[in-house]
């Protein structure tokens, strides 16, 4: 049997699906019947300083090959966080990642100090790329980037990864963040995008753009993970986006994933999200790979010969 | 009698299912923009309850499944009602007998879970709105006083011919018309259709306890762990696919 945990020296993975943050919530539905030991970790939904009340309706449309969503970061806040979704995030049989967003570097300061004591949070994850809000999480220069992670990092022990979207200054920041002291780094978000109603001419969306999500931004996501991990070499990536499949996570590791984020396709087909990793398995024992680890990046090393 | 009906729902609705079901559509007749739509499934379990939902996605269809209310259900089959538009919706009024569909669910709470029993109600329907409300109506005729219904062509009598309903094509009267000469004080209000239909109802009778609006907002996931049909009532933000469909129009301010 291949090994398919995710070992790293801040804490380990046992498969190497992570449900990505957001269409997942808290993760407490698919508790009710789902085994989150298939799982390597749950990302949350992202937590801000004051409850959010999202984005107004619609918030979500069809696209080719996927959605476009509009959510914008509604949660309960981190007090009713701390106080109602910890107690029960502490049950889950998973490692559990808190996503993280703030207005400021001090707010980020400010949720890391406050989560720094609290057992259950595993690791922090920094949303700093949310197409979905306006003037805020969007941090887009490499100043920007190190001024959040700096914050956190001060702020607490725990490890830090860092969300960040498909941009051509992908490296840059990823340099920004890591230098700042990110342990890793989570590609991509969901890519902004735009539909429109041909009979009022106007965006079906409330909000007008959105993130797209789903099949069809697997390309661009494997397309940024490759790029990273040929500039950071060893680097921990969490790599995210349009995964609906074993053989699309399998991709995923091939252009230098660690660990692979399911967001998507939980909304879709959750009890499929959850057999990845079985299937991962198999694909392994059926090639004769003892490792999942010898997957990642095999895109950078020519692949491996096929008799 | 009421509450042994309410509590046998409960516990035949606990827990949700993430099963998705391959399913084959069986029977499909279009008529007036609209198709009522019946597709086997073996094993539906739980079966679905008047107000409650499945998500639907063709194989070759849109990749996100889309949120429908059944008509009708049985062990092994379920019946929906559909406007015949959209990337889903119209490529399931015009598919062939046997072709394969996907089935999650069911979710949403049933509406006789969510309403007062002490009442009796008059269903207020237009468009595909009907489809639950038949649904409640054969399951729970002892809540239903009254029916106003109503589409745009009277060509869907030919997919709904036992149904009494008000064709706009006919006599220009409508949902709203009927509901204005049906209503009389002391019956609650479920209504389920277009939102301006909706708006309507509210307006008129938000100060109700027993004024009902089942909303249709775009659903995600369909279990409550997404936020994509998160809804703001005078209670916070409420998510339509698990806290209702079925909402007091007091608790919707923003409604009409």
């Amino acid at each position: 049997m291949a090994r398919i945990d995710v070992r790293h020296a801040k804490g380990s993975f046992r498969t190497p699906i992570v449900l990505a943050s957001g269409p997942a919530g808290f993760g407490f539905e698919l508790a009710e019947t789902l085994d989150f030991r298939s799982l390597g970790a749950l990302t949350t939904k992202t937590i801000t300083p004051e409850p959010r009340a999202g984005n107004p309706q619609p918030r979500l449309l069809d696209a080719p090959g996927g959605a476009i969503n509009s959510i914008g970061l509604e949660n309960p806040g981190l007090d009713a966080f701390r106080g109602n979704v910890l107690p029960r995030l502490r049950e889950l049989a998973t490692v559990r990642i808190v996503s993280l967003a703030g207005r400021t570097p001090d707010e980020i300061s400010h949720l890391a100090a406050a989560l720094e004591t609290e057992p259950g949070v595993d690791w922090l994850e920094l949303n700093l790329s949310c197409p979905n809000v306006r003037g805020e999480t969007m941090a887009d220069r490499p100043n920007d980037v190190a001024a959040y992670v700096r914050e956190a990092r001060s702020a607490s022990r725990r490890p830090i990864l860092v969300k960040l979207p498909s941009c051509d200054n992908l490296v840059a920041l990823g340099e920004a963040a890591l230098s700042a002291g990110a342990d890793g780094l989570t590609l991509i978000n969901a890519v902004r995008g735009l539909r429109i109603c041909v009979d009022t001419g106007r965006a079906f969306l409330a909000r007008g753009t959105g993130g797209l999500c789903g099949p069809a931004i697997l390309p661009i996501a494997l397309a940024r993970v490759f790029e990273a991990r040929q500039a950071f070499p060893d680097t921990f990536l969490i790599g995210t986006g349009g995964v609906t499949r074993a053989r699309d996570a399998i991709e995923m590791l091939c252009a230098g994933a660690n660990l692979v984020g399911v967001g998507f396709g939980v909304m879709a087909d959750p009890a499929a999200t959850f057999a990845l990793a079985a299937e991962i398995e198999q694909w392994l024992d059926e090639r004769g790979i003892g490792d999942v680890a010898d997957l990642v990046g095999a895109a950078h090393r020519g692949g491996w010969s096929v008799s | 009698m009421k509450a042994e009906i309410r509590k046998r729902t409960r516990t035949a609705h606990a827990g949700p299912s993430f099963l998705v079901r391959r399913a084959r559509i069986i029977d499909v007749r279009a008529a007036g923009g609209y198709a009522r739509v019946r597709i086997a499934i073996e094993g539906l379990s739980p079966i679905p309850a008047p107000g409650q939902f499945l998500m639907v996605r063709l194989p070759w269809g849109p990749a996100l499944p889309r949120a429908l209310s059944t008509l009708a259900a049985g062990p092994d089959w379920v019946e929906f009602l559909l406007k015949a538009e959209g990337a889903l919706r119209g490529a399931m009024a015009s598919s062939p007998r046997d072709a394969a569909v996907d089935l999650r669910g069911p979710y949403g709470v049933p509406y006789i879970e969510r309403i007062d029993d002490r009442r009796t109600y008059v269903l207020v329907g237009g468009g595909s709105g009907v489809a639950p409300l038949l649904h409640f109506a054969a399951s729970h005729p002892e809540f239903v006083e009254r029916t106003a219904f109503g589409f745009r062509s009277r060509d869907v009598r030919d997919l709904l011919p036992e149904v009494d309903f008000a064709c706009e094509d006919e006599t220009g009267e409508t949902a709203e018309d009927r509901l204005s000469a049906r209503w009389i004080e002391g019956l609650g209000i479920i209504a389920c259709g277009p939102e301006s239909l909706l708006a309507s109802v509210a307006r008129r009778h938000r100060a109700s306890p027993d004024a009902y609006v089942s909303l249709e907002s775009r659903l995600g996931c369909g279990f409550g762990a997404c936020l994509s049909c998160s809804i703001s009532t005078t209670s916070g933000m409420r998510r339509v696919c698990v806290d209702g469909p079925l909402f007091p129009c007091s608790e919707i301010p923003w409604l009409g």
